[in-house]
């Protein structure tokens, strides 16, 4: 064995990545849970599931997580019997399963933290524990119970409490090649193998590993033909070979196994010429028999019977095994040449990586964009156009580099949404309502950054619109709609941003309580009515609930308000529509990373600013396109026949340079909306990288952040949706941050 | 050089990539020279007392080099091997490595 410290060093080395794999598994498992609630009778399903456990206690006993092991057995006992149909998934089951993948995934947390067992937790999977029994019923063998290093039982023929009968099993195993490099052992597979029963022979292939000199030791080449006398079960037997499913090669034939049966697997296997020999050797069939099998078998392939490579009778120490050794092993080698010129279409390889690292890599691309626009800059000012060209091309593969590291932490939102099933069946079970969730959209993907931080606020607006949108059965039948709700989340890609849709068909939003509650809290002047869609955005406002009652949803101290202002600390912008009777709609718009973007840089007078490039549909050159003002005294120009409101950065941010002769107006395009900007020069793309606001600056309306540019000065980065809505209002309100130049800002 | 290098403590895919070049220069000089005792048929002594921990890949190591010896008509045999090894030999079914040698090692454990 490996040095204790050594051993220590392994497990506090592999100990995250089974964590971070573990939690993957438990995700599945309720994924999984949820899926085979609507599909009770989907094998499919139900096998993964039981997969999916499995793994979680075999890693969790290779890091001597005991407890894990321990209570995920139980859960796997259960599991196994709702496999051999002796139990049907039924909603409380279904429950119990979930809560104790709950106590899994804290028990595998806690397994990365020093501290000891919660009692409570201990206390809560004593009471699963007993609840699992009870729903299984106490008349079921625990096979898997023998530890591995233990011996079986004496074999018995009957077992009295099942009334299986115990039978001869043969399992013809050949390990793939990749077996050892994949982290696998076939030594142990079948130590654990032996714990199913009983193996009274077994024989190894050895012909089949070459001799010294072409032999990649790293290249497994073992085989095996089994005789194992078991009151397993097929699903149990296979499940020794769950964790190498892909890097083996497993025959697996009832009992009572037939010689019609050996015939057909000595024809199923083509490739593995001497299996007729090693069942010889097993002591499964005789001589005589293989060889009238194979002169008569029609399901033996002709190459095989015209030609048997069949060796001489022998012993399984094989004195004559070696005679046809050469033939067999060139045979053996074809097979392998083949196997690896095959295409590896299916070969989906992933390489984990800390999310550190990463962040790490774009944080130091964001200095190498930074730096490399400074290269040009420099290059374009010394007028060598050798240089010029040279920066530009260093410019543009600092793109692709870019682009590229992006978009290795893009992730399908879907994961987060799917843990929202979860959510919305505890939760309408909790209210006594019906809902479906829908998710449309799933595989869209955005900045794992982005994910992380929106999935709080998702919750919190799913669970909002569960509690306060969503009636339960009776009121909507009475409402005459169909008594299950519907909840859809739902994801696209637009314009650069990601738009999370979430849309219930519940009773849609009360204006006139929405109104009456304002009033009451002073957030409305009491007897004033704003516009509809005003009296709707009340709802973000803070200090504002609604909810008559507080529910165990409700009255979390996060408020609606609390949402919108994580969104917008994303540079999103959250929308609400509501059609009262038939249901709400609330859109969130954000940005699809937060690292770096394309932007359009202008100037107004020595101050830059920066649009997203998405955001930016045209420019205007003129010199007096916005003189035209309206009724409420904004400004505004005529685009082919399309009135834009217009904002100017020199009016709205009181800079006090001088104005140019001819300035642009750059079109801004924002949700269904357009509108104008006036800034003095237009001074091109530019790949900007994203800086957080100072703390002074972030109350600054229409910003959303910094970036540094090539020669050291800061650019401040708009936000197109707040800006929007500054350039909707009148002029006169628009003055109320007041701020010097940009400059001052940031320096 | 008879008899083959002993093997080592760690008898695994960690050490096998280090373990191959070893035995397969004992092989070719085995091959060269045929020690003046070695006969068609006769027994080598691999000794394997000093095995404390075997996998898959290591005993397949094992088996290839008697595969090699096999051809040269020798027998490979190991020489007092521990109960280790003698369990990975008879879990993976080829006893017969150790057969003339299980009486006189720990056999406890052994599985089939």
């Amino acid at each position: 064995m490996s040095h204790p410290s050594e051993s220590n060093s392994f497990v506090s080395e592999a100990l995250p990545a089974f964590i971070s794999e573990s939690q993957e598994q438990i995700e599945s498992v309720e994924q999984l849970l949820l899926e085979l609630e609507e599909d009770p009778a989907n094998r499919e399903l139900l096998d993964a599931l039981f997969r999916c456990a499995h793994t979680v206690k075999g890693s969790a006993g290779i890091f001597g997580l005991d407890e894990v092991v321990a209570f995920t057995h139980h859960v796997e006992t259960l599991l196994d019997q709702l496999r051999e149909g002796q139990l049907a998934l039924t909603p409380s089951v279904s429950t119990l399963l979930l809560q104790c993948n709950d106590q899994i995934r804290t028990l595998v947390a806690s397994a990365a933290s020093a501290d000891g067992a919660d009692p409570a937790d201990v206390q809560a999977r004593e009471v699963l524990v007993d609840r699992l029994q009870q729903a299984g019923g106490t008349g079921v063998q625990e096979v898997a119970q023998v530890p591995a290093t233990e011996h079986p039982a004496q074999p018995t023929d009957v077992d009295a409490s099942t009334s299986r009968v115990r039978g001869d099993w043969h399992l013809s195993v050949r390990f793939h090649t990749e077996i050892f490099r994949n982290g696998m052992d076939p030594l142990a597979i079948l130590n654990y193998l032996r714990t199913l029963g009983h193996i009274p022979n077994l024989v190894c292939d050895q012909l089949a590993i070459p001799s010294l000199d072409s032999l990649n030791p790293e290249d497994c080449c073992l085989g095996f033909e089994i005789r194992l006398e078991t009151l397993a079960q097929r699903d149990q037997i296979e499940a020794a070979f769950s964790f190498v499913r892909d890097d083996c090669t497993l025959h697996l034939i009832e009992p009572p196994v037939t010689e019609r049966d050996y015939a057909e697997l000595i024809a199923a296997t083509p490739e593995n010429p001497r299996t007729g020999d090693l069942l010889v050797a097993l002591g499964a069939i005789s001589t005589p028999q293989l060889e009238q099998g194979l002169a008569s078998g029609t399901e033996t392939p002709a190459e095989t019977a015209s030609t048997p490579t069949r060796l001489e009778p022998q012993e399984v120490e094989g004195e004559q095994v070696f005679d046809s050794a050469e033939p067999l092993l060139q045979k053996q080698a074809k097979a392998r040449e083949n196997r690896s010129n095959a295409t590896p279409s299916d070969d989906n390889r992933f390489i984990r990586v800390h999310a550190e690292k990463l962040d790490a890599v774009i944080n130091l691309l964001g200095e190498l964009v930074i730096a490399s626009a400074g290269g040009l800059l420099l290059a374009r000012q010394s007028r060598e156009r050798q240089l010029t060209e040279a920066n530009q091309q260093i410019s543009e593969l600092v793109e692709e580099i870019r682009n590229g590291t992006l978009q290795l932490r893009m992730v399908p939102i879907g994961e987060t949404f799917s843990r929202f099933r979860r959510v919305v069946r505890d939760t309408a079970a909790e209210l006594g309502k019906d809902v479906r969730l829908d998710i449309v959209g799933g595989d869209t993907e955005l900045d794992k950054s982005v994910v992380e931080r929106i999935a709080d606020p998702l919750m919190h607006l799913v669970r909002n619109a569960l509690d306060h949108g969503l009636e339960s059965p009776e009121e909507r039948i009475a409402q005459g709609k169909a008594g299950q709700g519907t909840l859809t989340i739902s994801a696209r890609h637009e314009s650069g941003s990601i738009l999370i849709g979430i849309r219930d068909d519940g009773r849609g939003i009360d204006r006139t309580r929405v109104l009456q509650r304002a009033w009451e809290r002073g957030l409305v002047e009491r007897g004033v009515t704003p516009p509809d869609a005003e009296i709707l955005n009340l709802i973000f406002a803070a200090g504002f609930s609604t909810a008559e009652k507080v529910t165990n949803l409700s009255g979390r101290g996060v408020g609606m308000d609390v949402v919108r202002r994580n969104i917008e600390a994303l540079r999103g912008s959250v929308t609400l529509s509501s059609d009262p009777g038939k249901g709400s709609h609330i859109a969130l718009r954000l940005p699809l990373t937060l690292a770096i973007i394309d932007g359009f840089l202008v100037s107004v007078g020595p101050s830059k600013f920066i649009f997203p490039l998405d955001a930016v549909v045209e420019v205007i050159e003129s010199a007096d396109a916005a003189s035209a003002v309206d009724a409420l005294g904004r400004n505004i120009v005529e685009l082919r026949g399309q009135v834009l409101p217009v904002v100017s950065l020199r009016a709205l941010y009181a800079l006090d340079s001088p104005e140019p002769e001819r300035c642009s107006i750059v079109v801004i395009r924002s949700g269904n909306s357009r509108y104008g900007v006036l800034v003095d020069h237009l001074l091109g793309q530019h790949q900007t990288v994203i800086k957080p606001l100072g703390r002074m600056f972030r109350s600054l309306r229409g910003m959303s952040g910094s970036s540094i540019l090539g020669n050291g000065e800061v650019a401040l980065i708009f936000d197109v949706h707040s800006l929007s809505q500054m350039a909707a209002q009148p002029t006169a309100r628009l003055h109320h941050n007041p701020a010097n130049s940009t400059e001052s800002h940031t320096s | 050089m008879t008899q083959p290098p002993a093997l080592p403590s760690e008898l695994t895919i960690y050490t096998v990539g280090e373990l191959r070049p070893l035995y397969l220069d004992w092989l070719r000089t085995f091959q060269d020279e045929p020690p003046s005792g070695a006969r068609p048929g006769e027994t080598l002594d691999l000794d394997a007392q000093a095995v404390s921990e075997v996998d898959g890949a290591g005993l397949q190591m094992v088996l290839s080099l008697a595969n090699s010896l096999k051809q040269n008509h020798c027998v490979l045999q190991l020489f007092a091997p521990s109960g280790v090894m003698v369990n990975a030999c008879a879990a993976l079914g080829v006893e017969h490595l150790v057969r003339s040698a299980v009486s006189e090692a720990d056999t406890d454990g052994v599985v089939a």
